[in-house]
């Protein structure tokens, strides 16, 4: 996308402003080694603030409870993340509805028919990444624009969580004593939260000792030097979308877990916490720069800050400004970035 | 048009196996033909540079064997095999060719390691150990370069030269059977080119084949051992070593043996339109570290602005339609007070038009005829903001007769219009806002003969109505035809100005390789 | 290297006539007209939806999807999405019941303080967009998060006041505009809205520098348009018709509920798309209006065949899908080197 802002308008820059242009380049310098460092900084002090408050902070329930409601959150940024960091216009719009459509599937189709136990975990997580490769495809093969091919996934996903699952009270909720509850709850004297959080991040570590995840960096920095040096950019790209879905569906689970059903008229909601996390957590919205780590502490900060203000009895709906606030200043940060690092 | 091979030297009795065969290659994009009939052959332990002007076809036809473009005609054998898979970059490196292309490929958010490695895996297998790479990287820059370069650091921190030394080793590290360097060594320094060729060198003796395009003739002489010139999309000639000196090879590559219509105004006329100065350069610098120039643009004034590509001709005439430059300043001269010229916008407001290069660039693809033209006067064609569209209409015939524009109704879309026809508009709608001083960005590029000539008449007749029209041209025909003075830039500085007197087609192409431009 | 083409080949007769078509299609929205017209007589048919009653009951609610999607038509000629538009339409009819049921405001003057609110969030969202490069659909996304977080702070989400019985006439499909012509009201305004904006997109300068701005934004800078006052003009209207569609949608409803914008955002993207504009241009409100049309005919077929919201949903994504795949593809990866 292109608003012709940058390219006719800007004369030479005058040699007076060098030496704050320095220290912008030295601060530049370190987030672009550590992109996350601003939201880990975010993390810490909040989470800091948190346990100071906290009355009981060192007791296992604060933390089984920061996590199990953090995940689906955080889940789902590291799942937008992927196709993001692939460049090229990169976005996956249609995480939330998908999270809520996989849940749907667990609930619905599986558990009423015995399936409710481990056998659940591959079929929901395989039917995320076919999902999220269906989408990648859509990108690849018919060039529509990764914004308009995932928009109209996401209609169709709000769709089918609206029809699977209409009225919850039909059959919509899980048992209680069904095993998923544990990721909501404790695995022994894990959290379960540390499950459901970990496989993305255990999944993106193993990319990471493959040539892949280089090569997706690569191709989202700049696609053209990596088709000329004889990357399968088509393949990277597609691959990125489908651990997007597969990244949703450990969400959806841990969506389940908590409330044991999936509620479809709330099946949007978690799109703009997400793009807002993965912008927080330093991940470029211009692809090759960034990472789930970041993503996941993005969406640290913005459930701490808002557990926090909820805690000040602020009321609940200035959260939703604080969202859509901190997704603006999020964007507008990383745009300054870009736009510092071309001038250099 | 057929290769001659003159002079090969006795010595060689026994020819070494030819890698690559090209043979009667052709490839157009869209109108453009850029390879029209070109043949090539590489043998093994040679360097065999490729050299033409600009738009002869050498980068597209070493584009074809690279697997970035599929030809249209020709046959290509690779080391014995009749119709290798060439379809992509990657067939290509498989295959044993691997390319440094002219245009600084580098993923700017990854390290030099990264880079300098970047395609050698798969995507699940590691083709070469993590420490090996290391090692490779680090000798394979140490020996190009002459110093370590970190390899963790970001390719954006990099300098230009830096940069492109990062895709040189990143063809090496590839073990090449076929090296093909475009321009590979336009940002690098002396002493690192030296090197550069001194890794070829080792390559060649090995066995590996180098084709090299470049547009310095020192750099011909010190390591082609052949030379193939390109001319018009087809290959005129191809010499050996020592069997040719620079003055033949611009004559190959201009075809000063053709007949060429001089409708050029004598001497007296020129100086006679020649007014007060309209835009004015001063200390400006396009790149830095390069020399600063001083320019003055003259009203009633045609003036050239050649060079090989990329080589700052760009950068000077964004200088002067205010898009900045590294230093100086620009300054336009109007109703005896001196204007800064800071911005676009700012230098539109004081008269100066820009018609850019593409056509891709100016127009607006999907509208009519009529609405690209009226775009920039739209202020002038409405009244309270509601379009008056007769106006339009009478200001677009006007040009029409006068540009001899051939369209059918003015409400067709753009892309019903030939090339020339379109250019004609672009530029056409830039007259209707009347400037002062017309700076025209190689607006002959791909148009037919006869729109050509209706656009060199139109512009004499600017100048003739005391117009400052600056442009840039890749066309050395334009230059010598028309100009009144051409600034020749080389290695974003003014390398000469070359006067309407001394104007030839050998004294521009000398001065575009640097020669002392002594014409035949 | 790559030009705008110039003249086609040569062709033979069949492929001359299937290109005047396709030319034809581009500049008139022939498949879709005939398209909605098969529709309709397939439901007038097959639903008995012939009666006057229906035919007005129809067109009221293709004028709400089409007004709605005024802004989003600038958007996407413009080469961006409003996902602001649910948000909007539901913080409107929620800040206007607000300011008159709780703050005693007279209801001219909430309306003024929804649209301006309307308008000033757009506006903002445009200089965001332009200024930094930023997808308007993040933009958007979360102006419209903060506008609904906003206004929920004051009503706690929803609102079951009543609207001035003038509000409730002008929404009826049953009532006539100014008590005599035999139209809904609603749809009176939509023809002349389509009319100015007609008017607007072909026949001002002001029209004229939206469409050049989507067409070709560098090509736009030089030919000296301001593309960022463009953007934030074509923003803030986008903000605007969001906050008078809410006032609207109130007036049509009994209660306001938090997913009352909902369907309007769909609608909004479905019929600019199925309209047939494109991304960046080409495209004009004429074929928004079409698409509002037909979108408005198959949603009765649908429900009349018994299909829920979700299969609405379902065939909206598809349908973008399908017109997206037709008309706007993007370049090749090897035509960039």
């Amino acid at each position: 996308m292109s608003t012709g802002a940058v390219a006719t308008e800007s004369p030479a820059r005058p040699a007076s402003s060098a030496r704050a242009g320095y220290a912008v380049t030295l601060g530049l310098r370190l987030l672009n080694r550590y992109s996350f460092a601003f939201a880990l900084l975010l993390t810490v002090a909040l989470l800091a603030t948190t346990i100071v408050r906290d009355p009981d902070p060192w007791s296992n329930g604060f933390w089984v409870g920061l996590l199990q409601n953090m995940a689906p959150m955080a889940l789902a940024a590291m799942a937008s993340t992927p196709a993001i960091i692939s460049g090229g216009g990169g976005f996956d719009l249609s995480i939330s509805p998908l999270m809520y459509f996989l849940a749907e599937v667990f609930i619905v189709w599986l558990a009423p028919h015995s399936l409710g136990g481990f056998a659940s975990v591959p079929i929901v997580l395989g039917l995320g990444a076919a999902i999220g490769a269906f989408n990648g495809l859509l990108i690849i093969l018919l060039r529509v624009p990764p914004v308009v091919a995932t928009l109209a996934v996401f209609f169709v996903l709000i769709g089918v969580d609206l029809r699977m699952l209409a009225n919850p009270n039909e059959g919509g909720y899980l048992s209680p004593s069904n095993w998923v509850v544990h990721l909501a709850d404790k695995v022994g004297p894990i959290p379960g939260g540390v499950f459901t959080l970990g496989f993305p991040l255990l999944v993106w570590f193993l990319l990471g000792l493959l040539p892949y995840r280089r090569t997706l960096y690569a191709v989202g920095s700049n696609d053209a030097t990596a088709f000329a040096s004889g990357v399968n950019v088509a393949l990277v790209r597609v691959v990125a979308y489908s651990l997007g879905g597969l990244f949703a569906g450990v969400a959806s689970l841990a969506l389940v877990a908590i409330s044991l059903s999936a509620n479809p008229s709330l099946s949007q909601s978690y799109t703009l916490l997400a793009i807002a996390a993965v912008a927080l957590g330093g991940t470029s919205l211009w692809g090759g720069r960034g990472g789930l780590f970041g993503s996941l502490l993005g969406a640290a900060s913005i459930y701490l800050l808002g557990n926090l203000l909820l805690t000040l009895q602020v009321d609940p709906s200035y959260l939703q400004v604080m969202y859509g606030g901190m997704l603006l200043v999020a964007v507008v940060l990383g745009g300054v970035a870009a736009r510092a690092r071309q001038a250099e | 048009m057929t290769t001659t091979d003159a002079a090969v030297p006795a010595e060689a009795v026994e020819t070494p196996p030819v890698l690559v065969r090209m043979t009667a290659m052709a490839k157009a994009f869209g109108p453009t033909q850029a390879v029209r009939d070109a043949s090539f052959e590489l043998r093994s332990g040679e360097v065999h540079a490729l050299v033409g002007e600009n738009g002869s076809g050498k980068s597209t036809l070493v584009k074809l064997l690279s697997g970035v473009h599929a030809p249209d005609a020709g046959t290509i054998e690779l080391l014995g095999l009749e119709t290798p898979s060439l379809r992509t970059p990657r067939a290509a490196q498989d295959a044993g060719v691997v390319t440094v292309f002219q245009e600084v490929l580098v993923a700017e958010a990854r390290s030099v390691l990264d880079n300098v490695w970047l395609g050698v895996d798969t995507l699940v297998r590691q083709r070469v150990g993590r420490r090996e790479k290391r090692v490779r990287a680090r000798e394979a820059l140490a020996e190009l370069l002459g110093r370590p370069l970190d390899l963790d650091k970001a390719v954006e921190e990099l300098s230009l030269s830096e940069r492109q030394a990062c895709c040189i080793v990143r063809a090496l590290l590839r073990d090449p059977r076929i090296l093909i360097l475009d321009e590979a060594t336009s940002s690098l320094d002396v002493a690192t080119r030296d090197r550069l060729f001194g890794i070829v060198s080792r390559l060649t003796r090995s066995g590996v084949g180098a084709i090299f395009i470049t547009h310095r003739m020192d750099e011909i002489s010190e390591i082609g051992d052949r030379i193939t010139v390109m001319r018009s999309g087809e290959t005129v000639a191809t010499l050996a070593r020592g069997s040719w000196t620079p003055r033949e090879l611009v004559r190959l590559m201009t075809g000063s043996d053709q007949l060429t219509e001089r409708a050029r105004e004598d001497g007296g006329a020129v100086a006679e339109r020649r007014g007060d100065v309209a835009l004015s350069a001063r200390g400006l610098r396009l790149r830095a570290g390069r020399r600063p120039m001083d320019v003055e643009i003259h009203a009633g004034e045609l003036v050239g602005v050649a060079g090989l590509e990329g080589h700052g001709q760009d950068a000077f005439l964004d200088a002067l339609r205010g898009a900045g430059a590294v230093d100086g300043a620009i300054v336009r001269h109007v109703g005896g007070r001196d204007e800064p010229v800071g911005s676009p916008t700012r230098a539109a407001r004081l008269g100066v038009a820009y018609v850019p290069r593409e056509r891709r660039q100016t127009l607006f693809g999907w509208m009519s005829i009529r609405e690209n033209f009226g775009m920039p006067t739209l202020s002038a064609d409405s009244r309270r903001g509601w379009l008056r569209l007769r106006l339009t209409r009478r200001r677009l015939n006007e040009y029409v007769a006068r540009l001899g524009i051939v369209l059918g109704d003015p409400g067709d879309p753009i892309t019903t219009l030939s090339g020339g026809n379109q250019q004609k508009v672009a530029i056409s709608r830039w007259l209707a806002a009347d400037p002062r001083v017309l700076l025209l960005n190689d607006p002959t590029r791909g148009i037919d003969v006869g729109a050509k000539r209706d656009l060199y008449a139109l512009l004499t007749e600017l100048a003739q109505e005391g117009r400052a029209v600056v442009m840039l041209s890749s066309e050395l025909d334009e230059h010598v035809e028309l100009m009144d003075r051409v600034l020749v830039f080389r290695e974003h500085e003014l390398f000469r100005e070359l006067d309407h007197a001394s104007l030839s087609r050998e004294a521009l192409v000398s001065a575009f390789f640097g020669e002392d431009g002594e014409s035949g | 290297m790559s030009a705008i083409p110039g003249q086609p080949a040569a062709a033979t007769g069949a492929t001359r006539i299937w290109r005047r078509l396709v030319a034809l299609q581009a500049r008139f929205p022939i498949l879709q007209a005939v398209l909605l017209i098969a529709v309709y007589l397939y439901a007038a048919t097959s639903l008995s939806l012939s009666s006057w009653h229906s035919i007005r009951e129809i067109l009221t609610l293709a004028a709400l999807a089409g007004l709605a999607a005024t802004g989003q038509t600038l958007l996407i000629l413009m080469g961006g999405f409003d996902l602001s538009v649910s948000n909007f339409i539901l913080a409107s009819a929620l800040t206007v019941s607000v300011l008159r049921d709780q703050w005693g405001v007279s209801y001219e003057v909430a309306i003024l303080v929804a649209v301006v609110a309307g308008g000033l969030f757009g506006a903002l969202a445009g200089q965001i967009c332009h200024r930094f490069e930023i997808q308007p659909l993040i933009v958007t996304l979360a102006m419209g998060g903060i506008a609904i977080g906003l206004v929920q702070v004051e009503t706690g989400g929803t609102f079951a006041g009543s609207s001035p019985p003038w509000l409730i006439r002008l929404a009826s499909p049953q009532s006539d505009t100014f008590g005599v012509i035999g139209i809904p009201p609603l749809v009176s305004i939509w023809a002349v809205v389509a009319v100015l904006m007609a008017v607007f997109l072909h026949r001002t300068a002001a029209g004229r520098r939206v469409m050049a701005t989507g067409a070709n934004p560098r090509a736009a800078e030089y030919s000296l348009i301001r593309t960022r006052r463009v953007w934030t003009l074509a923003f803030a209207f986008s903000g605007v018709v969001s906050a008078l569609v809410g006032l609207l949608v109130a007036g049509s409803a009994a209660s306001v509920d938090s997913t009352v914008g909902d369907p309007y955002l769909f609608q909004s993207v479905v019929a600019v798309i199925v309209g047939g504009t494109v991304f960046g241009g080409p495209g004009d409100y004429s074929r928004t209006a079409l698409g509002a049309l037909f979108l408005t005919v198959v949603n009765f077929v649908l429900v009349g065949k018994g299909a829920t919201p979700g299969d609405q949903n379902m065939i909206y994504g598809v349908a973008i899908l399908v017109a997206v795949a037709l008309y706007g593809r993007e370049r090749r990866l090897r035509d960039r080197i």
